[in-house]
């Protein structure tokens, strides 16, 4: 009779263990990230952000996971630095699909700030965003606002912001405008420092409209792994002078959802003056992908390529693939010279993967084929059969009829 | 004399002249086309090759050309290996090995044999098919296309299929009535098998197996040449 000596734990139990351990190491984490500075992530924020989150935004996180489009996606991000003027910022993230153009983005970034207080604080900022896209590029539009602070000289309340981002293969670019608008007049803020002497915080502007204008840039390089990219925000602030900031950020993927950003340079504050958020070296960690992603939408995806013969011997080849940046086909009806393929982005209702596509006219017979995915080497395209070639190698057969 | 000329235009015999000066014209266009096509191919190989090798390959294309043989063949063997960058002897050798099976084929499927079944069984013969069984597969097959089971049976070889699995797995399906859509269907079957890691043999032979028992199942035959689906599969022509 054999006896195993290891207990054998219930699922559950496995579970209920694990979770401290994963807190665990997150708080660890955030201690050693603490010696370096935050990246802010109040300014504007909004899809193609690939200086922060490498994968641009929750949705282009899913494209890469290989997920739907339709369905929560989320993303996480923290980081802290006790000597700067935003210690530990914490962000979270959601954005539901409904449909494969349309999306409901809403963001929640918990700080805590030195801005206007007489002692540290914590700032909570809801964002409510509505997302339009089409294939590689979109615009969004929404708003945040600060829900636990008050008016005061620097802080405004509400904030209408619009952007647009754009992406083809491993660049991308976004482009955001921010708009702080003054809604209430600014009232007087009392702070508290002890039961006996109140501290006045006197406000200076007031009335309504608008108050300050931020633009930001963005411009991003990712392949693989791997991302890069910088950021230049501009802010136009009535009676003050234009301020302007350049930050640089480079991300890598430790995990298959996690990503590990560090950053250089400047950063705009959610406050209106020429203050930074951060100025110094920083590391933030994000977490993002997609959730509730119904199990049957979960495609079996294999790239292949498929060939569509229509009149006059046109050709189109059409390979689908995930996270591919490019795909050259080479064949005898190219002389063996290599065909880039085009990008032309996902399908409206079936986002999972990216088509490449290539025009060709093909004589009837029989044609031999090789495919390149990121200069790899050549091999036979999958979903064509294979034979041999004289050269000893295997290629690719179409049959045109 | 111009109203002289203007009559002998208007004649038969100077519409005839005209005529003739048309077709002259058309010809030598022709001729300048095809001559120009002849030298960029000439060219393509030129930009790749030295002039010996050049000489060498279009030596063994004109041999193909004067037995019949698609000799385009031999040149894009030359330029696949210039795209794969493989040494001048070597594409040589991969030219002369393709002119013999291409020769060796012609010779198993008789002068009949289309341009298109020459290179498919070519390439069958190159992945290790032997010449002599083509001849069973035409015995099969009579008076219909090969392109489709030589293109199947060298999927098959280059998997990883035995040649002998190969040969039963195709010709049951033939004997049993598969037309090319289904044998498509069967290699894309055996494609997503070997893929999945399933050993080559056992799907070949399984997948056959079970195409010839639909086939030979009254109201379950798939003898229609419905083109294959994307993923190869339909409701009928599906395997359990």
């Amino acid at each position: 009779m054999t006896s195993n000596s290891r207990p054998r734990y219930p699922r559950f139990a496995r579970l209920v263990c694990r979770w401290p351990i994963v807190l665990a190491g997150a708080l660890m984490l955030q201690i050693g990230t603490a010696t370096l500075a935050v990246a802010s992530t109040h300014a504007t924020s909004g899809p193609g952000l690939a200086m922060l989150q490498p994968f641009g935004s929750p949705d282009q996180a899913a494209r890469d996971a290989g997920a739907g489009m339709r369905g929560w996606a989320y993303e996480l991000a923290t980081s802290g630095a006790p000597w700067e003027p935003t210690p530990f910022v914490a962000s979270g993230r959601t954005l539901f699909w409904s449909r494969a153009h349309f999306g409901l983005e809403t963001a929640l970034n918990v700080s805590a700030s030195r801005f206007e207080r007489a002692q540290e604080g914590t700032d909570t900022d809801l964002a409510l965003r509505l997302h339009v896209r089409s294939n590689d590029r979109g615009a969004w539009f929404g708003v945040w606002r600060a829900i636990d602070r008050p008016t005061t000289a620097s802080i405004v309340p509400v904030h209408a912001e619009a952007g647009a981002w754009w992406r083809r293969g491993p660049v991308s670019l976004n482009l955001a405008l921010e708009q702080a608008v003054r809604v209430a007049p600014s009232v007087q803020v009392t702070a508290t420092t002890d039961s006996l002497r109140p501290v006045i915080v006197t406000p200076i502007f007031e009335g309504r409209g608008r108050a300050a204008t931020t633009s930001r840039l963005e411009m991003a390089w990712g392949r693989g792994a791997w991302t890069v990219g910088v950021a230049g925000t501009t802010r136009m602030t009535p009676g003050l002078a234009t301020n302007r900031w350049l930050r640089a950020k480079a991300g890598v993927r430790i995990a298959p959802e996690i990503w590990l950003v560090a950053a250089a340079g400047s950063e705009a504050s959610d406050a209106l003056g020429a203050r930074a958020a951060a100025k110094g070296p920083s590391l933030t960690l994000v977490m993002n992908g997609i959730r509730s992603r119904p199990k049957q939408e979960r495609p079996s995806f294999e790239p292949r390529l498929e060939a569509h013969v229509g009149a006059r011997n046109r050709v189109r080849f059409e390979w689908r693939q995930r996270g591919a940046h490019s795909v050259e086909l080479s064949g005898d009806f190219s002389g063996w010279e290599p065909r880039p393929l085009e990008c032309i982005g996902a399908e409206a209702w079936r986002l999972d993967a990216e088509i490449w596509r290539l025009d060709a006219v093909l004589e009837p017979g029989i044609h031999h084929l090789l495919i390149r995915i990121d200069g790899g080497p050549w091999a036979p395209p999958a979903g064509l059969p294979g034979t041999s070639d004289a050269l000893y190698g295997t290629v690719g057969v179409l049959t045109i009829e | 004399m111009r109203r002289a000329s203007n009559a002998a235009l208007r004649t038969g015999s100077g519409c005839r002249q005209l005529l003739a000066g048309a077709v002259a014209l058309l010809v030598a266009i022709s001729l300048h086309v095809v001559a120009r096509d002849a030298q960029a191919s000439d060219a393509r190989l030129t930009n790749r090759f030295a002039p010996q090798t050049v000489a060498e390959i279009e030596r063994l294309a004109e041999e193909a050309r004067s037995l019949g043989l698609p000799a385009d063949r031999i040149v894009n063997v030359a330029l696949e290996g210039a795209n794969r960058r493989i040494p001048p002897e070597r594409v040589i050798e991969a030219a002369r090995r393709q002119l013999a099976s291409l020769r060796s084929a012609r010779a198993s499927l008789g002068a009949t044999a289309s341009e298109s079944e020459l290179v498919a069984a070519a390439g069958l013969l190159l992945a290790g098919y032997p010449a002599d069984s083509l001849a069973a597969l035409r015995a099969v097959r009579r008076g219909k296309p090969l392109v489709v089971p030589f293109v199947v049976m060298a999927d098959f070889l280059v998997r990883g299929v035995p040649v002998a699995t190969t040969h039963a797995s195709v010709m049951d399906a033939m004997r049993a009535g598969a037309s090319d859509a289904s044998l498509m269907r069967l290699r894309e079957r055996v494609e997503r098998d070997v893929t999945s890691g399933l050993p080559p043999s056992l799907s070949a032979s399984e997948r056959s197996r079970a195409l010839v028992v639909q086939l030979r199942t009254p109201g379950g035959l798939d003898r229609s040449p419905t083109p294959s689906s994307p993923t190869g599969d339909t409701k009928k022509g599906r395997i359990p």
